[in-house]
């Protein structure tokens, strides 16, 4: 008996090792096998995600001549209320599209996870930022697994051509002349005013929005904005201000386009001419105050200036700084102005105190307003040193 | 009695040694061909310097021990700082297969020569090829072929004139970001907004010498708000450099750059009616 218990103790000691020895031979073996499987899922899964980002990129760059925009279109303009006209090139480089396309195109791939955030590098943890731009989620739709990509704003940056350019109107003593070049300096400049919408997503990522702006006034020039802000929003961007001295650099048309270092620079006050007087009836050329009886102002109405500079004469008044005459920091010909006014040439500015738009901001006895004026819209754009 | 007892003993004795036996360690760091395409791909996709490669193509020589083909840094999984893996491999020789080492820098300042014991191994390779081309690094192990694409590594921008910045990348104006653990909430950034040069606040990011040589680190590209440059020593790399907005031309604030033909002299700068630009102590244009 007793023999008999001590057997079975030991049969069963036996049989209980060997399951273990088994069941775990079996756990070595089989987990490189689904490993294998786990690896290539995980790949095919982050694979699909950067093809879905590319063609968000595609999207990103092609703007208003993608097909996408083509398909969305009408749902975009009645979800954004906007009845009139606008230049649809704003749509490149434009996170209301890629929006707009997620939420009604029938590519699923397009399909974005959030609101894109604006990331800079004073609102940013993220290394290297440089100039930031939009952050963008996608999100696979089997497995869940999210990529994150940033998205730069650069379709409407334009590179000023590396010449020698003078300062304002030309002087009556041509020695007085004061030249400058950018021969060793890359310079980008932006070729539209800072839009209402850009403004907005600068004041949601630096928590100063107080929720003002419609999405109908969206692809309008921002005009009502402080110096200071105007300032904060270019470095936000990696950029600076539109300083005085390239705006007239890329506004004032070179008279010689072939000869990048003249001797001097001869120049007209009129960006399209080198003639020194013109006829001012062209709105599409100065939008003046008469060209709002006829026309309804959008972005980008006034022709680009031969360096590819939009709304350079008229429309909106346009602070810059400017390291020469500070106090001369204001474009003064716009819609406020009739044609006739001497303030419709390149190079002439006023002041603006920076601090609001209601006239006692502006040198308004020097402006010659019509008196039922009694606020003023200024708007801005930024420019960029690139320094490696 | 006696003696059945002990050969059972003895049985389980061996059954128990047996077990332990089987017991092989589990080597983290070996890995197996899929497991090192995924560790590359799902890591260096976010590579945002791969250091020139020492060696490309089919790797057949030097023999007998690893040498060093390249150094990858990638965002880590908050994109707040870059992790840096070396890339190692031993050509097979006769009889001795060739392996691929991966070694993550911890506290090493660069690459050492040969991989440490913590490194990951692809062993028993026959062929290896690697090339860095069209903005992928492309691999051929044995039978496996794969590339990973390199989408925040950038070439030298182009320059047009009426045209946007082309920032030779795979695809011009986008970086992949890796969040894998959310965002960081950890400051990276150095400077304040209210910093101003004129109020000797401001940070010195790069510091360039008389021999135009750069004294200490370049850190620029952690400014906050950017930075600017100053005209100091008419280097061909440029001058010193500041943290923050430039308000240049200013009162007691640094001349702005009035460009290389334009300038009258080496004392020449941009600045408000009134200032003239003058040599501070550190050689400085500044304006006063």
């Amino acid at each position: 008996m007793k023999n008999y218990k001590r057997r079975l103790i030991i049969s069963a000691l036996f049989a209980v090792i060997m399951i273990v020895i088994v069941a775990y031979m079996a756990t070595y073996f089989m987990p490189k096998v689904s490993k294998s499987d786990k690896n290539i899922q995980e790949i095919s899964d982050l694979e699909e995600l950067l093809q879905n980002s590319s063609e968000i990129h595609r999207v990103w760059w092609e703007g208003e001549d993608s097909k996408e925009w083509g398909e969305v279109k009408e749902n975009c303009l009645k979800k954004w209320n906007i009845k009139s006209d606008f230049d649809e090139s704003l749509m490149r480089c434009n996170p209301k599209l890629i929006q707009c396309v997620s939420e009604f195109s029938k590519n699923k791939k397009l399909k974005i996870e959030n609101d894109p955030v604006l990331v800079g590098k004073s609102n940013s943890t993220i290394i290297n930022l440089d100039e930031g731009g939009y952050l963008f989620t996608i999100k696979h739709s089997k497995t869940g697994r999210m990529i994150n990509f940033i998205l730069k704003n650069f379709c409407h940056e334009k590179y000023l051509e590396p010449r020698i350019y003078a300062y304002g109107e030309i002087p009556k003593k041509i020695s007085e002349d004061f030249q400058f070049d950018n021969l060793e300096q890359d310079i980008y400049f932006d070729s539209h005013l800072v839009l209402n919408f850009e403004l907005e997503d600068f004041l949601k990522a630096t928590n100063s929005f107080s929720g003002d702006y419609h999405s109908e006034d969206w692809f309008l020039p921002a005009g009502k904005v402080k110096l200071e802000t105007m300032e904060k929003y270019c470095n936000f961007h990696g950029k600076e201000l539109m300083s005085a001295e390239i705006f007239d650099a890329a506004t004032f048309l070179p008279n010689e386009m072939e000869n990048k270092k003249p001797d001097v620079v001869l120049r007209s006050p009129y960006f399209w001419s080198k003639k020194t007087k013109e006829n001012l009836d062209n709105c599409n050329l100065i939008f003046s105050s008469e060209c709002l009886a006829t026309n309804k102002y959008k972005t980008n109405f006034v022709n680009p200036t031969w360096a590819g500079l939009f709304d350079s004469m008229g429309t909106y008044m346009e602070a810059f700084r400017n390291p020469i005459e500070p106090d001369n920091n204001l474009k003064a010909s716009s819609f406020y102005l009739s044609r006739n006014s001497k303030w419709h040439r390149l190079g002439k500015r006023s002041h603006w105190s920076g601090e609001g738009n209601d006239l006692r901001h502006f040198f308004v006895n020097e402006l010659e307003l019509n008196p039922s004026i009694d606020e003023i819209k200024v708007g801005f754009r930024c420019m960029r040193r690139v320094l490696k | 009695m006696h003696a059945e007892s002990f050969k059972m003993n003895k049985i389980l004795l061996c059954i128990i040694l047996l077990f332990f036996l089987s017991c092989k360690e589990s080597n983290q760091s070996n890995l197996s061909p899929y497991q090192f395409k995924n560790y590359v791909f799902t890591n260096w996709i976010y590579s945002e310097e791969i250091k020139d490669l020492s060696f490309r193509g089919h790797l057949i020589k030097p023999v007998g021990f690893p040498f060093l083909i390249t150094r990858i840094k990638y965002l880590n999984n908050q994109s707040n700082a870059l992790i840096t893996d070396c890339l190692y491999y031993k050509v097979p020789y006769k009889n001795d297969s060739g392996t691929i080492f991966i070694q993550q820098l911890k506290d090493q300042v660069d690459c050492p020569e040969l991989p440490n014991e913590e490194s990951k191994k692809l062993e028993n390779i026959k062929k290896f090829v690697i090339e860095n081309a069209n903005h992928s690094l492309m691999f051929e192990i044995d039978q496996l072929k794969f590339s990973v694409p390199l989408f925040n590594i950038k070439g030298v921008s182009t320059h047009e004139k009426l045209k946007f910045e082309r920032e030779n990348k795979k695809l011009n104006g986008f970086r992949l970001i890796n969040l894998n653990e959310g965002l960081s909430d950890k400051n990276i950034y150095i400077g304040s907004y209210n910093h101003r040069f004129s109020l000797n606040t401001a940070i010195q990011c790069r510091k360039i010498n008389s021999q135009c040589e750069v004294i200490g680190e370049d850190r620029c590209e952690q400014c906050r708000f950017g930075f600017y440059q100053v005209i100091d020593y008419n280097c061909p790399q440029g001058g010193s450099r500041f943290c923050g907005i430039s308000h240049c031309g200013e009162k007691n604030e640094p001349a702005c750059i009035r460009g290389s033909i334009t300038k009258v002299d080496d004392n020449d700068g941009i600045c408000n009616d009134g200032l003239i630009p003058v040599r501070d102590k550190n050689n400085i244009l500044i304006c006063q």
